[in-house]
């Protein structure tokens, strides 16, 4: 169990394994799985999640995201998408109960993300932003249910 | 010449060893290699603690994988340097020469070389932006690491 | 040096996701990941079935595959539905696996698996005491590698 750190405390109720249909910027529908675990006593939280075919099984989307603070206190994010490649994201004001980050992708594009807890759903919004030309593509919206301790339980 | 994912899944598994830091105190290092990213990637999990495990010196926690372009980078968290993209840096057969700038602009260099079948010397450095380039003398941390195999009782 | 172990499961390391019927009826999507422990000594199994299209969990399971004094595989294992159990490798074809055990209440546990092709095929019966199983329905599933998992020569300590 790791301790309570600044950064754990933002993450405290997330840590562990959510799933729920997923629709990528692509049309592809999924199952995403997301998995939170905190390392090094709290310092950092590290995010891995997948998308798979509800039919077959095969993955078609795997990532990885790094969560550390900033001098700051504001996160930061070093993540790491299959079919985008690598990028950092910094944490931008949004709402209070709202974690939203931004950051630049290979090719001029941008990234945002944001994670809320609405009762025992975590809510995933993502949206690519193409450069100086193109077109910005849709946000994506993905529900995830809690699946590893009963609903209600918490952290 | 190496570069993809598959030239390390032999390390998969569990590597430790005692070195030294780059401060110059002795470590007991441990190391695991994990397939991440069903199999496209390859999880590293460091830990140096001093030789009677109360102080983790450095951890590093890092996910190697392959950029859309095929390059492969390494996505990685250090408790001393915080948030790292480390670039792999093509090198012969056996070896994987990772290096990068971290936001402080510490400059970092991490090289795992199997200079034999069951064995990875491992290096690593860093220095402040600016600061020289190290030779071969220069304090860097360096280990010999064993697979972590477990005991077998001697055959009667 | 690979352990007699790795040498004979190496193909069947890795991520397998594929769908599954079960023995009651129900149906939903299994995934079976399969890891090398203590540099080859052990193999560990983590097993966990889902409905389709939501991810609610429906099964979870896990266990050790290792290698007796004769060679034989051992597989204690532990799944949700069933509770615990040691199973023993019996005699079938070189290529495939099958296993077989006792369960809490005077029940059995017969399994079968094997790899081909990148397709992983298990199917698993439970019978009641010294009966045999053979007429009981059974829980089956095809699963396929997920991602494009690279194996080197040797792979795998």
């Amino acid at each position: 169990m790791a301790m309570t750190t600044p950064l754990v405390s933002r993450f405290q109720s997330m840590l562990g394994y959510w799933r729920g249909p997923n629709q990528l910027e692509t049309g592809r529908h999924g199952l995403l799985e997301m998995h939170f675990h905190s390392h090094f006593e709290g310092e950092l939280v590290q995010l891995d999640a997948y998308t798979w075919d509800t039919v077959t099984g095969e993955t078609f989307s795997a990532g990885t995201g790094l969560f550390a603070l900033k001098h700051d206190g504001r996160l930061i994010e070093n993540l790491y998408v299959g079919r985008f490649g690598f990028c950092m994201l910094h944490e931008t004001d949004d709402e209070p109960d709202v974690l939203a980050l931004l950051g630049d992708l290979p090719g001029g594009r941008t990234m945002s993300v944001s994670l809320r807890l609405e009762d025992d759903e975590l809510l995933l919004t993502s949206q690519l932003k193409a450069g100086v030309v193109g077109k910005d593509l849709p946000r994506t919206v993905a529900r995830l249910k809690r699946y590893d301790r009963p609903p209600g339980e918490g952290a | 010449m190496n570069n993809g994912i598959a030239d390390y899944l032999p390390w998969v598994g569990v590597w430790a060893g005692v070195g030294d830091t780059q401060a110059g105190q002795q470590t007991a290092i441990r190391t695991d290699f994990v397939p991440a990213l069903d199999g496209t990637g390859l999880q590293m999990h460091f830990e140096a603690w001093d030789t009677e495990f109360k102080t983790l010196y450095h951890g590093v926690r890092a996910v190697l994988a392959p950029a859309p372009s095929g390059v492969l980078r390494a996505l990685a968290y250090s408790t001393i340097h915080g948030p790292l993209l480390l670039e792999l840096t093509p090198d012969d057969e056996g070896v994987m020469a990772l290096a990068g700038e971290s936001l402080g602009r510490n400059h970092i260099s991490v090289t795992f070389v199997q200079d034999a079948p069951a064995e990875l010397l491992f290096m690593a450095f860093w220095r402040p932006a600016g600061g020289n380039v190290p030779d071969g003398d220069d304090p860097r941390m360096t280990c010999r690491l064993k697979p972590a195999t477990p005991w077998n009782s001697p055959t009667v | 040096m690979p352990t007699p172990l790795i040498t004979r499961f190496a193909e069947w390391l890795g991520t397998w996701r594929g769908k599954c019927e079960f023995s009651d009826g129900r149906e939903g999507l299994m995934q079976f990941r399969l890891t090398s422990i203590f540099n080859g000594e052990a193999i560990q199994v983590e097993t966990a079935s889902y409905v389709s299209d939501s991810g609610a969990p429906m099964t979870r399971g896990s266990g050790f595959f290792s290698l007796d004094r004769q060679g034989r595989v051992v597989n204690n294992i532990y799944a949700d539905y069933l509770g615990f159990a040691v199973l023993v490798e019996t005699p079938d074809d070189p290529e495939v696996l099958s296993l077989e055990g006792g369960l809490p209440g005077n029940r059995t546990l017969a399994v079968t698996m094997s790899v081909a092709d990148d397709l992983m095929t298990l199917s698993s019966r439970v019978g009641e005491g010294y009966k045999s199983a053979a007429g009981r329905p059974r829980t089956y599933t095809q699963m396929r590698r997920v991602g494009s998992f690279p194996r080197a020569e040797g792979v795998a300590e």
